[in-house]
């Protein structure tokens, strides 16, 4: 059931009434008859006993953990254990593929007579979300930071609840406890906030990202027609167009939450204001960069290999780098597992992780000189015209990364590249796809603004809240009819899934 | 508890007015983008029809709209008719067009185009048949009932986008010009000033061919069906109903095809006029009088409507309109009319001329 079709806002009316008529206290049950619902309904049965073995596996590993396991040793190999179990699963349903393109690769750069089909196998919805969900959860409890929950229904909530499956975000176990658990009473001001979230991600999704993709797609799909600014207009479009559909579907399934009383971390804080890549990452896909943080690489730099490693490096090359170094190997690790998360492919390894790495390492060694120069050169750096350059700049930099991503290949983005350079007229060329530009803009204005006040930290939700009815009533009228009309679904459309939602 | 009363009822009060202004938007918004063209004003300019006002209302594709011109059938015998026709009607719409005709009108003669029952062995039903008439009814519970028993059924479609219908318009808001009677449309005040006719300005040289026989052909299975269910639903309302084939140059095996049809719809008790055996009596001209081989031009459509005319003048007791002071606004009519019709006489004289010359 896609989140942006007829029967999805039929689901999530039926939904409603059906937990609001729930008593109170046992709303967090009718939420997990919901999610199990739009999980069947949206994949199947089948799918949901891999579910049900990620929501045994890590119910069991906690409980045991907390509650058998004397001793740290123990708790340990538990924990091993149990992420070895989750994310084996994880693994052999979507990453196994990597072995035979990996030898097929290398059968085609040795011109070797090797050739390993790839095997299709049905992942559930949510899985590389939930997946680190659970991640988090055991490991929390085997910190202490996080109990383990005794109720295995509430444990397969936190696991299946239905607005987290299609593309996350990824939650921590403490805070969703609070939202999932605690009485719901039917709020009119959750519903509404909820509603005008909802209606603003569809905008952002069927208006911008669904039809900008017709063009992107155009462009992309024949590369060797569209050459010179064409890849460049159509990169920044995809820039675009991938930031209003992932930010777009956060925007409805946060929405969507809301209206159940249930608040999702947001995922998103105005990433394109952001005045350098690691600022970016702060503010792009949050819940993601944030687990990452907090289970990969701060247990890296704390584990005894990287600590030895620190202490050889500082030895070897001095206190400052030798500090860097366990810190940058670290980044690295993070980053490719970043890249490998988002795809079983070479192209996702290099884009999402290796690339950034890249950027980020620079971006760590010149830093230093880099505010030297401009301090000597008298360059002013808080005025507008600095600050644009930052985010222009830091823009170019993620429009290389979406351009080795959105390329069908990784082979295939290095001949994009040298097309780009190729016969750079900008001929307008009749073939591309007919949009609605101004509409487009439009959209695209209003979510600039409701960004830049975001950055601004102004709760642009709750300022909307405070108006007048009518006006209320106008602006969100002015985005359904925009929707209505202009949005890319319908006959003549080829629905797009959510791009975050194949990862 | 009445404040506490009072308080929970004002938000409830702004959903509901706010899924009011919803259902308003997402029915109505749509006619800004429906494409402007003869099926739209047709079905569409039914609905504003002062009610009550038809005697008879003609039922059928281009077969009945390039055919019967109701202000000439009004000017000439007094007759408050109304073309109810779109392009290329599928027989299993008659039952569903009758019921929307019958909510507004209360005619006494229903005529109906037979030339649909005879179609279905060459031509099965598309996307562009059903949205011919489905475009112009507004939304109500016989258009859902017409939607869920045959969208899927004979054209493996979703429903969905035929019952909200701007699923499937939007597109054509930025590719194709608005329609300029969307708002009218909307609220069902558009009037159709040819009150369903609609000129083709077109003529082609033909010959008229041997059609006579009493032999009779079977039709298809689906079609004789939907004929049978067809009778049965009339049976049960108040009009009277007349069968007619419209002139064209029909082939004995469609001929053949059409006695069988005679047949069952006689048999039921309705009367049955196929105008082909009738080329003298209404003095037809293969060439000059018809468009192309399956329709007539306004030439055509002039001696056919007179012929008709006549013939439910003598077989039906319908009213004389012309000194009724209720239709009034019917002579106001009449002089766009005939400026249209001097006009497309013209043009087709012209391109007669000029296939003469050829």
């Amino acid at each position: 059931m896609r989140i942006t079709s007829f029967n999805f806002f039929v689901f999530l009316f039926l939904s409603l009434v059906v937990f609001y008529i729930f008593p109170k206290k046992y709303r967090w049950f009718a939420l997990l008859g919901i999610s199990i619902f739009f999980f069947v309904f949206s994949s199947s049965w089948k799918l949901l006993l891999y579910m049900i073995f990620g929501i045994v596996v890590s119910y069991l590993g906690s409980n045991i953990i907390e509650k058998k396991c004397k001793n740290d040793k123990s708790k340990k190999i538990v924990l091993f254990l149990t992420l070895f179990l989750i994310v084996g699963e994880l693994a052999i349903l979507k990453y196994i593929n990597i072995f035979p393109a990996t030898i097929n690769l290398f059968g085609s750069l040795f011109n070797l007579d090797i050739y390993f089909n790839t095997i299709n196998l049905l992942a559930p919805l949510g899985i590389s979300y939930y997946t680190l969900s659970l991640i988090g959860y055991v490991t929390d409890v085997y910190r202490t930071t996080s109990k383990a929950q005794t109720n295995i229904l509430k444990h397969a909530l936190f696991t299946c609840y239905y607005p987290l499956l299609i593309s996350g975000p990824v939650v921590r176990y403490n805070y969703m406890q609070r939202e999932f658990f605690e009485e719901k009473k039917l709020d009119f001001n959750n519903l509404f906030i909820g509603f005008t979230r909802l209606i603003y991600g569809l905008l952002k999704k069927l208006v911008i990202a669904d039809q900008l993709s017709q063009v992107v797609n155009a462009v992309f799909s024949n590369y060797n027609y569209y050459t010179g600014w064409y890849l460049v207009v159509a990169v920044i479009l995809y820039a675009i167009q991938i930031y209003a559909d992932f930010s777009g579907c956060m925007d409805i399934v946060i929405g969507a939450s809301k209206m159940y009383g249930v608040n999702l971390p947001e995922n998103f804080n105005s990433p394109f204001f952001s005045k350098n890549l690691s600022e970016f990452w702060r503010r792009w896909h949050i819940s993601l960069g944030t687990w990452g943080k907090d289970y990969i690489m701060y247990p890296l730099l704390k584990a005894n290999i990287f600590q030895k490693i620190g202490k050889k490096c500082k030895k070897l090359f001095g206190k400052k780098i030798g500090k860097l170094i366990p810190t940058i190997i670290s980044i690295l690790l993070l980053w490719l597992f970043i890249g490998l998360w988002h795809g079983a492919s070479y192209k996702y390894i290099f884009a999402a992780g290796i690339l950034p790495w890249i950027y980020l390492t620079v971006g760590q060694i010149v830093e230093k000189p880099i505010e030297k120069l401009t301090e000597k050169l008298h360059i002013k750096t808080e005025c507008f015209s600095f600050r644009l350059f930052q985010s222009l700049r830091t823009f170019f930099f993620m429009c290389v990364i979406w351009l080795f991503a959105c390329s069908p290949s990784l082979r295939e983005s290095i001949y994009i590249i040298k097309n780009i350079f190729v016969n750079a007229s900008l001929l307008l060329r009749n073939e591309l796809p007919v949009i609605p530009i101004l509409p487009i803009l439009f959209s695209v204005t209003i979510v600039f603004i409701v960004d830049y006040l975001n950055y601004k930290n102004i709760d642009v939700s709750l300022k909307f809240k405070e108006q007048n009815l009518i006006f209320k009533f106008i602006v969100l009228f002015a985005f359904i009819i925009t929707i209505l009309i202009y949005g890319a679904y319908g006959p003549g459309y080829n629905p797009t899934d959510f791009i975050y939602g194949g990862f | 508890m009445k404040e506490k009363f009072k308080k929970s009822m004002i938000p409830i009060t702004k959903m509901i007015a706010f899924i009011i202004i919803f259902i308003f938007v997402f029915t109505y918004l749509t006619y800004l983008m429906k494409p402007d063209e003869v099926s739209l004003r047709n079905i569409n300019g039914y609905y504003g029809e002062k009610k009550n006002s038809l005697d008879m209302v003609y039922i059928g594709g281009s077969a009945c709209f390039v055919y019967w011109a109701p202000l000439q059938a009004f000017e000439d015998e007094g007759i408050a008719s109304y073309s109810y026709g779109a392009y290329v009607v599928q027989a299993e719409l008659y039952k569903y067009l009758i019921k929307e005709a019958l909510k507004t009108q209360d005619p006494e003669l229903i005529v109906i185009d037979a030339r649909a029952f005879q179609y279905r062995e060459n031509r099965l039903p598309e996307e562009v048949h059903y949205r011919n008439f489905l475009t112009g009814m507004s939304f109500s519970l016989n258009k859902l009932e017409f939607i869920n028993e045959n969208v899927e059924k004979n054209i493996g479609q979703e429903t969905l986008p035929y019952i909200f219908d701007i699923i499937k318009y939007h597109r054509s808001f930025f590719s194709d010009n608005i329609n300029p009677n969307a708002l009218s449309m909307m609220f069902h005040t558009y009037k159709n000033p040819l009150k369903g006719f609609y000129f083709v300005p077109e003529v082609a040289m033909l010959e008229e061919y041997d059609n006579k026989t009493d032999e009779e052909k079977k039709i298809a299975k689906e079609s004789e069906d939907i004929l049978l269910d067809l009778l049965d639903y009339i049976k049960t309302t108040d009009s009277d109903y007349l069968f007619v084939v419209s002139p064209y140059q029909e082939t004995k095996e469609q001929r053949m095809q059409f006695n069988y049809i005679e047949d069952i719809i006689t048999e039921a008790g309705y009367n049955f006029v196929d105008a082909n055996l009738y080329y003298d009596e209404m003095n037809l001209d293969f060439e000059g009088d018809l468009y192309n081989f399956n329709h007539v031009n306004i030439y055509g459509a002039e001696k056919y409507t007179s012929f008709i005319s006549d013939y439910i003048k003598e077989n039906y007791d319908l009213p004389d309109r012309r000194d009724d002071s209720n239709y009034k606004e019917w002579y106001d009519l009449l002089d766009n009319w005939h400026e249209q019709v001097d006009m497309t006489k013209k043009t087709i004289d012209d391109k007669k001329k000029e296939l003469l010359n050829e």
